[in-house]
This record gives C-alpha cells, structure tokens and sequence, in this order.
C-alpha cells in the first residue's frame, strides 16, 4: 500500500533550482534509503517532504495533500531526525525526548507521554545518559537521542537526514538496524538519507539514487547498484562484490576524471 | 538506570521547580513587607500588614504614608520586575541569544527619544498631561513595529530580528543624543534621570496598568511556553514539532515589547533586570520555559524591590536611580552563580 506519494516535488533556493521534479512512492511500512552525492538534494528533499520548506509539487501521506494539514497535524503523522550539530538550551536528554511528544501532549505531560518516552528511551538504550544534559554527550550520543525524540512522536512515516553521520562501525549497526526494525515492527515507513553505498544497500527495501536534483533511479537495491550506475552518479570505478553474509559490498577503486 | 527512577527524577525536578517558585513567592510577600516599612516615618512591620489587610485608608499620616506613598511604590516595583524579567526571558528563548533583553530590539532607546522629545521640545502625539509617559510609550511600540516590519521582509528569524533591532536601538539612540545636544541644560538633566529609572512617580494608577497589562500578557506566555521549549532546539525541529515558528515569535514579540514599554514609560529605562533575572533563573531551575516564566517573574520582582528599597535607604534622604542599584545589587550574585555553575547551563 502507498504511505508517501511524492508528486513533480521541485524546489529553488533564490532562483537556484535544487530539486528538480522528483516524483516517487514508498509503500507503508518499508525502508527507502537516498543516496547520491554531496550537494544531490537528499537533505532538500527530506525538508520538503516534512513541508519545513515549502516546495512546488505535491506531498500526499495516506492520499491526503500535506499542504492542507495544519502544522501539529503533520507533525503527528510525520516523524523528523535532523543531523546533529545544533545546541539546544540547557536541557537534558529525558525533556529533548519528551518535545517529541510536543504534538500529542498538552500543557503537562500525561501517563501515555511517559509511557513513550520510557519507551524511546529503552528502545534506543539511552537510560544511562537520561538525566545528563544533551549539549555535553558525543555526536553519537545525540544522534540517538534525537532518534529516541522522532520515535516518542510515535509517527507513521520517519524522515531521518544522515542518522549514521557521526557513529562508529558498531553504533552505525545498531541505529540502522533500529530503524529497520521500527519500520517492520510498528509498520513505519521510513525514508532515510544515507551516505553509506554498502548500509544503504543492505537495509534498504527500495534505493533510490539522486544526482543534482534529479531521480537517477529507484528499485531493488541488488538491481540499482551496478558499476556503471555509480561510476554515472558518484564519478567513482568501484568493485562490488555479492557475499553470502554482508549482502553487496561496494567499494570504491579510483575517482574517473572528467566525469 | 531503570526507566522507572528517571520518570521518578523528572517528577522530582518538577516538584523542586515549583518549591523554589513558592517559596520565592512568599518571600518576595515578606520583603514587601519589609520594604513598605523602610523611610523617614517608621512604620512597623506587624502594623504594615495589619494596615493593609485593613484596607484603603487615609485618616491619619500613618495610613496615608502607606497607602498613598508606600504601597503603589513598592507594587510597582514588584510589577515592574515582574514585566522586565519576563520580557527579558522570553526574548531570550524566542531569539535564542543569551543577550537577548527586552531592551534587545531596540525599545528602551525608542523609548527614551520619545520621552526626550516631550521634555525637551514639548512635542508629542498626546495631550500634555501625560505626554512624557505617552510619548515613551508610543515610541517603544513604534520601534518594535519597525523591527517587525524589517525582519518580515527578509524572513522571520532570530538573526534578522537582532539585526533590525540593533539598527533601529542606534538611530533611536542617535536622535536622542541630538536632541540633549540642542536641548537646555535643565531638560538634559531631566533626560538623564529619566533614562536612569524611578519608581518615584508610582501611584496607584500606574500600578493598574501594569497589573492589567501584565495579566494579560502573562497567561499568553505561559500558553505558548512549550513552544518556546521546543524553539530552543532550532527553528527546523521546532516546526517538525508541530510549532508554528513565526507566529509563535511574532506573538511572543509583541507581548514582551508591549509589557515592556508599559512599564518603562512610567517608571524610565531600568535596565539589567531583564537580562539577568532569566539567566539567574535558568541557572537554579533550568530553562523549561513553564517554570522559567513565573520564577524569572519572581525573582525579577525581587531584585527590583531590593534594588528600590536600598536605592531609597542607602543615602537617606537621597534616594538613588534605581537603575544603579539593580546592578550593584545584581551583578555580584550573577557573578558568583555564573562561576559556580557549569559553562553549559545556556
């Protein structure tokens, strides 16, 4: 079933075209990771489908035009991790998780505020940092706490930019392997932009590639990830094997000049 | 740590959060007492009270002192502390900028122009009686109208909001120079003890405008409190919050321009409060905003009416500005809170 609809979405920063008539679906409860270059539109995207910019095009969640819900309402159905980097005021990390309950709560928290957030917490195994503030954790730190606050916002579609940016091996394992498993679980379709050729390919349902604003492709990643497609959209000879256990494995030879 | 003992340690916090407002709140009930009692006439502390639970009279020099004198001084400067405070912390949660002060985008110096305008040259927009008053008033609207106005053409952000305040604070700062440099010496002074701060001209009436503007304004910041929560983590996050961004700091702008200039045109431009009592306040309970509020408003209260009664005591008969005395009084007990706590409490 199509969760997100994604229709002719364009969109220009001062005349300065960025996104360049992507139209795409994703089905419910699915993974979609983008990949594609620096500079490519994955962040512009993800910001428009949430409606923080506001694009020409169509966003429909469910068949419903985002454009004609009010901000808390989009807010209750769609989920968003930025990357991490900026402050946030002296809070701690148990309050950073608890803003996501911010379009579902009232002035106080109630007793299904606390359940989620317990459950977020536990979910992302942040309980030993809960008390601390967030300006003092690492950057993988934060990035599972801002995961713990879009998980408490309990949404239906999940819009994650980057979440791996600043993980180690084992940590990058661990949250996309979170967010697989929210999206099997609790049936939340995820759109993930992603850096990582070989995590993307391996936890991605659908891939989808992007290159100056424009969809290269989408599919299967076994299908989508050929050398010819990458050497296209990154510019890179690369070796791809196929293993029995780590799925494709993509790496990169050399940069191809003049590309 | 079991998720149980951390929801247990957030409804501890909560519980100490509002502790630390009550008991601050009957303090502040005390020193009141205390500072109505403090002047040329001495008044005891246990008549004050009974005095006031009496009700309004004047039928001997006792009463009077303290309902005629006394009292609306010692309100105002509750009131006015109150206003500062919560002007200054709630334009520091919507700028995000820890120098944020009501003062930030430009009213105060609007303010002072205006009242420099109707002492100098007599001229303003209302009639004579109040024209000082009026004409602050209508200025520090003036220059957060004029602020809007420039940051809503180049979009609605913090960035742009400082900048066009700090723009309109220098031309508003510059006419008033002008106008104390063709002025009379007498007028210049005037300007200069107006633009120090004085509770001295509270009366009763004052003190109704300010109580009716100040609990309008209050329940409108508590509403949108836990917008501004979520603001503190980026404009971004903040509408994938749910928050509408822009009319939360529109709203927020304006009550806190419009309480500010309320106070400050009856009472001069008492600087300091409004930027250190949220920082104070943030320092001890924290920055949610649903407790910051009422506590800034608390303790901007009580740093005003010590501020007043010292200025009043210190050199008696003298009474000093109650400007310098906000930051003598203030400016050790923010020192020594900034030191003792972590650099990360902003």
């Amino acid at each position: 079933m199509v969760k997100v609809n994604v229709d002719s979405l364009r969109f220009a920063y001062r005349k300065y075209p960025v996104l360049k008539d992507v139209t795409f679906q994703s089905a419910n409860g699915t993974v979609l990771c983008l990949v594609g270059p620096n500079g490519s539109g994955k962040t512009t995207l993800i910001r428009c489908i949430d409606r923080i910019l506001e694009p020409e095009g169509s966003v429909f969640i469910d068949g419903k035009n985002i454009r004609d819900m009010h901000r808390k309402e989009i807010a209750k159905i769609i989920g968003y991790v930025p990357q991490t980097g900026s402050k946030i005021i002296s809070t701690t990390v148990f309050d950073v998780v608890m803003m996501g309950r911010n379009p579902h709560m009232g002035w106080q928290a109630g007793e299904e505020d606390f359940v989620m957030v317990e459950e977020a917490i536990q979910l992302l195994e942040i309980q030993e940092i809960a008390e601390r503030q967030y300006n003092e954790l690492s950057g993988g730190q934060q990035q599972k706490v801002l995961i713990a606050r879009a998980v408490a916002q309990n949404p239906q579609v999940l819009l994650l930019d980057e979440p791996t940016n600043n993980l180690d091996i084992r940590h990058q394992l661990e949250a996309v392997s979170i967010i697989h498993k929210l999206s099997r679980e609790k049936e939340i379709t995820v759109i993930m932009a992603i850096h990582d050729l070989n995590i993307a390919a391996r936890y991605a349902d659908k891939l989808m590639m992007l290159k100056d604003g424009n969809l290269v492709a989408i599919g299967n990643p076994a299908d989508l990830v050929t050398k010819e497609r990458i050497r296209e959209v990154y510019g890179v000879e690369t070796k791809i094997i196929q293993d029995p256990e780590a799925g494709l494995i993509i790496t990169p030879l050399r940069p191809i000049t003049g590309v | 740590m079991k998720t149980k003992s951390i929801r247990e340690g957030y409804i501890r916090r909560t519980a100490q959060r509002l502790t630390f407002i009550i008991v601050l709140f009957c303090l502040l009930f005390l020193l009141a007492g205390i500072a109505v009692t403090l002047g040329s006439y001495n008044i005891g502390l246990h008549d004050v009270y009974k005095t006031i639970i009496a009700g309004p009279a004047y039928d001997s020099e006792f009463t009077t002192i303290i309902w005629n004198y006394r009292l609306p001084r010692v309100l105002m400067a509750i009131l006015a502390g109150a206003a500062l405070g919560l002007a200054g912390a709630v334009m520091q949660g919507i700028l995000r900028n820890p120098l944020a002060s009501p003062f930030t985008l430009g009213i105060a110096s609007a303010a002072s122009f205006g009242a420099s305008l109707a002492i100098v040259l007599g001229a303003g927009f209302v009639s004579s009686g109040s024209l000082v008053v009026g004409n602050a008033f209508l200025f520090a609207m003036i220059a957060s109208a004029a602020v809007y106005g420039l940051a809503r053409y180049k979009g609605i952000s913090p960035e742009t909001m400082i900048m066009a305040g700090i723009a309109i604070m220098y031309l508003f700062s510059a006419l008033t120079s002008f106008l104390q440099y063709v002025g009379a010496s007498e007028d210049v002074h005037a300007v200069v003890f107006w633009m120090l701060g004085s509770l001295g001209s509270s009366t009763w009436h004052t003190v109704t405008v300010a109580t009716v503007v100040f609990f309008v304004t209050f329940p409108l910041f508590m509403y949108l409190a836990k917008s501004f929560n979520t603001l503190s983590a980026g404009d971004e996050t903040a509408k994938s919050l749910g928050v509408h961004v822009e009319g939360v700091r529109i709203t927020g702008m304006a009550g806190a321009s419009l309480i500010t200039a309320t106070v400050i045109c009856y009472t001069g431009t008492i600087g300091f409060i409004g930027l250190v009592a949220p920082h104070i306040t943030r320092m001890i309970i924290g920055s949610d905003h649903r407790f910051l509020l009422p506590g800034t408003a608390v303790v901007g209260s009580m740093l005003l009416l010590g501020a007043d009664s010292i200025a009043r005591t210190i050199m008696a008969p003298q009474v000093l500005p109650v400007g310098i005395m906000t930051s003598f009084l203030g400016v050790p007990f923010f020192i020594y809170l900034f030191l003792r706590r972590r650099n990360d409490y902003w």
